[in-house]
C-alpha cells in the first residue's frame, strides 16, 4: 500500500466524522508521512507500522462517539458508542442485550411510577373540583367501547336504546330520572350481561350468566368523595416517591455506563499495544 | 508479560517527552522507538485522546520545508498528571522490587505472575 491509497482509505473510513475534523486528521496524517519520507524511509514500510487505515478510522471515531456520550448521554448516543466500540470488538454486542434490558425494565418501572403521580393528581384534581364546583359527579357510569373515546351515561335523564345484532344479540341501555339509575344489559345466545348501577352511583347489580353458571356482584360500595381523595394522596405519594427514587437510579446506572465504557476502551488501549 | 506492563503507562511516556521540550509527532515516535517498542500506529490516536483530555495542547509553527508543522505542548492539568501517574509509577516498582527481593532471598526462584 502507498502513501495516496492510505490516505484515500483513511479519509473513507472517517466519513462519519463532521469535514473540519476529517480534514485534520488526514492532514496530520500527510505531515507524518512527509516526515517518514524526509527521513529516508520508503511509503510502504511507513504505510505498514501505520497499520491498517480502517482499523485507525475506527478507534478515532469510537473516542470521539465516546467524548460525545460524556457529553451529553442520550440513547442515540449510547447506541453509537456501543456499535463504535463492538466495531472495535471491544465489547462484545451480546453483553449489550442484558443491559438494554435492564435499562428498559428500570425506564418502565419509573414511567409506571410517573403515571401513578399522574392517576393520583387526577384523583385528587377530581375530588378538589368536585367539593369547589360539584363536577364531576360520582354518580355517573362510565363506560369506553374504545372507538369513540370515553362515553359518560349520566343517571339524571331518561334514555332508552335499543340495538340488535348478530345470532340475536341485542344491547340495551335504560336511565330512569326519577331513581337515577343506569341499567346496561347484554346477551345473545350464549349468554348474558347485566350492569345496573343505583342513584349514588354504587352498582346495584351485575350479572353476568352462560349456560353453565352465572355470577352476580350487587350492593358494591360507591367511591365517596373522601375516598376519592385518599387513593389520590396515596397514589400521589407511591408515585412521588417511586418517580424521585427510579429517576435517580436511573441516573447512577446510566452514570455508571459511562465510566463502564470508559473502562473497556482503556482496557482495550492498555492490551492492544503490540 | 512486557505487552501487559506497557498498560497504561505509554501515555506516561509520552507525556515525560513532552515535559522535556514540545514535539511534533514523528519525533514523538523517533524518541519512544529508541528505548522501547512501540506501534506506530498507536501514537497517532493517542496523541488525539491526551489533546481530548486536555493533557497536551497544540501549535503550528512555520518549517523551513514544507507546510506548517503541528507542535504539541504539555498543559497545566497535563503536567500535573504526570507528576501523579509518576508517583504511581514509582510506589508500584517500589513494592514489585520489595516482593522480588524477598521472594528471592527466601527461595532463590522467582514466581512469574502477571
Amino acid at each position: 500500500m502507498k502513501r495516496d491509497e492510505f490516505l484515500e482509505r483513511l479519509a473513507h473510513a472517517l466519513a462519519g466524522l463532521p469535514q473540519s475534523e476529517r480534514e485534520e486528521i488526514l492532514a496530520d496524517y500527510r505531515a507524518y508521512f512527509d516526515d517518514a519520507l524526509a527521513d529516508g524511509r520508503d511509503e510502504e514500510a511507513v504505510c505498514r507500522a501505520l497499520g491498517e487505515p480502517t482499523r485507525l478510522a475506527r478507534e478515532l471515531c469510537a473516542e470521539r462517539k465516546l467524548k460525545q456520550w460524556e457529553a451529553h448521554k442520550t440513547p442515540g448516543n449510547l447506541g453509537q458508542v456501543l456499535s463504535a466500540l463492538a466495531g472495535l470488538s471491544v465489547l462484545n454486542l451480546l453483553l449489550a442485550f442484558p443491559y438494554l434490558v435492564v435499562m428498559t425494565v428500570l425506564t418502565s418501572l419509573w414511567l409506571g411510577a410517573l403515571m401513578l403521580l399522574l392517576a393520583g393528581v387526577l384523583c385528587t384534581g377530581a375530588w378538589l373540583s368536585h367539593t369547589l364546583t360539584g363536577w364531576p359527579a360520582f354518580n355517573h357510569m362510565m363506560f369506553n367501547d374504545s372507538m369513540t373515546g370515553p362515553m359518560m351515561i349520566a343517571g339524571n335523564t331518561n334514555i332508552t336504546i335499543d340495538g340488535d345484532g348478530e345470532n340475536r344479540g341485542h344491547v340495551s341501555i335504560r336511565t330512569d330520572a326519577s331513581t337515577g339509575s343506569v341499567q346496561i344489559a347484554v346477551r345473545d345466545d350464549n349468554g348474558s350481561f347485566v350492569l345496573q348501577n343505583a342513584s349514588d352511583g354504587s352498582i346495584a347489580r351485575m350479572m353476568s350468566s352462560d349456560a353453565h353458571g352465572r355470577v352476580v356482584l350487587g350492593h358494591m360500595r360507591p367511591e365517596t368523595p373522601f375516598g376519592i381523595l385518599v387513593v389520590g394522596l396515596v397514589l400521589m405519594l407511591i408515585g412521588g416517591l417511586g418517580s424521585f427514587f427510579g429517576w435517580k437510579v436511573i441516573v447512577a446506572v446510566w452514570r455508571g455506563t459511562g465510566q463502564w465504557l470508559r473502562w473497556q476502551w482503556r482496557l482495550l488501549h492498555g492490551e492492544s499495544r503490540p | 508479560m512486557k505487552t501487559q506492563l506497557r498498560k497504561g503507562t505509554l501515555e506516561m511516556c509520552v507525556l515525560a517527552l513532552l515535559s522535556r521540550q514540545d514535539s511534533y509527532v514523528y519525533e514523538i515516535v523517533g524518541r519512544l522507538a529508541q528505548s522501547m517498542e512501540i506501534g506506530e500506529g498507536t501514537i497517532y490516536p493517542l496523541m488525539r485522546r491526551l489533546q481530548a483530555d486536555e493533557w497536551v495542547s497544540t501549535y503550528l509553527t512555520e518549517s523551513n520545508s514544507g507546510p506548517a508543522r503541528k507542535y504539541y505542548t504539555l498543559t497545566a492539568s497535563g503536567r500535573s498528571t504526570l507528576a501523579s501517574m509518576r508517583g504511581e509509577w514509582d510506589s508500584f516498582v517500589a513494592e514489585i522490587n520489595d516482593v522480588l527481593a524477598q521472594s528471592g532471598a527466601q527461595t532463590g526462584e522467582n514466581e512469574h505472575e502477571a
